[in-house]
């Protein structure tokens, strides 16, 4: 009998354990962080410009999607192209970037995701540096860059 | 202690080796796009490489692969490094009618990923009358050695 008594008690305490991980990893599920980058582009950029809006380190993936879409329906700039923002990307734990050319009329534009804000960075200069056209390539230059954290 | 000694020199040894392996093999990828920055009008050009053993060697093959695309010659002329990596995959997408501003290249964490942003960015860049004919071109992952 004691020794059956044991066996529940031990039981009861690996039940214990079981829920003490269970609650922990309860409260540490919601904190993950997420991220997204939002794009609004007709397909012409050198004759409508571009409208752009990133999201990191929200709570979930929708509260990401949405305060970058939210972001990128604000872009100043280009009205036009920010009526038409949708999401390129979601993202955890990786960084983004965009770059263009600030001069109205051209063509070069560039954003990118990577798994740190250097390669991001990188990334998204050389996508603007390909579609700027020779004679405006080194105008090209970062807009912006955020990295979506750990918890 | 002979044996000691011994055991220590030849697991120093293999030790070594195996350093001197994984830093040889390690797989590097790149990806080069030629383009006027016009999709529409001009077209693009695109070649990717993974699994080298060099960084450089990726960037050789890439540069390599899109000089030789098909279909747009002149775009093919002005290919440019757009992303190098390392155990991350790319993927490319279009809209394959001619005319059409439809194109999206991107590199991710997985196929998957890189997938879906590529076609996100395809489906941004289409236009709306022109986005359900984005379509995957190719995607690729340079994989763990």
């Amino acid at each position: 009998m004691l020794y059956r008594l044991g066996g529940w008690w031990t039981c009861g305490v690996i039940a214990a354990a079981i829920c003490a991980v269970a609650w922990t990893l309860s409260l540490t599920g919601p904190a993950a962080a997420e991220g997204a980058l939002a794009v609004g582009a007709s397909g012409n950029v050198a004759k409508d410009g571009i409208a752009l809006g990133g999201a990191i380190d929200k709570p979930t993936k929708q509260a990401a999607i949405d305060q970058a879409l939210a972001t990128c329906r604000k872009y100043d700039g280009a009205p036009k192209m920010a009526a038409l923002c949708r999401i390129v990307a979601t993202f955890t734990r990786e960084c983004f970037a965009t770059a263009y050319d600030p001069k109205s009329g051209t063509p070069g534009v560039g954003w990118a995701i990577g798994p740190d804000k250097a390669t991001a960075e990188e990334r998204a200069l050389a996508a603007c540096q390909a579609t700027a056209g020779a004679s405006r390539r080194k105008f090209c230059k970062g807009s912006q860059s955020f990295c979506d954290t750990h918890d | 202690m002979v044996g000691l000694v011994r055991g220590f020199l030849v697991g120093a040894i293999l030790a070594t080796t195996i350093h001197g392996l994984t830093s040889v093999a390690r797989a590097e990828g790149a990806l080069a796009l030629g383009t006027s920055g016009n999709f529409a009008k001009d077209g693009f050009a695109v070649g990717g490489a993974i699994n080298k053993a060099s960084k450089q060697e990726a960037i050789d093959q890439a540069m390599a692969t899109c000089r030789k695309y098909e279909g747009a010659p002149k775009m093919a002329a002005l290919c440019r490094i757009v992303a190098t990596f390392s155990r991350e995959c790319f993927a490319i997408t279009f809209d394959p009618k001619p005319g059409t501003p439809g194109v999206g290249w991107a590199v991710g964490p997985n196929k998957d990923a890189a997938e879906e942003r590529a076609l996100a960015a395809c489906q941004t860049t289409a236009g709306a009358a022109r986005r359900k004919f984005c379509h995957l071109e190719q995607s690729f992952c340079d994989t763990h050695d």
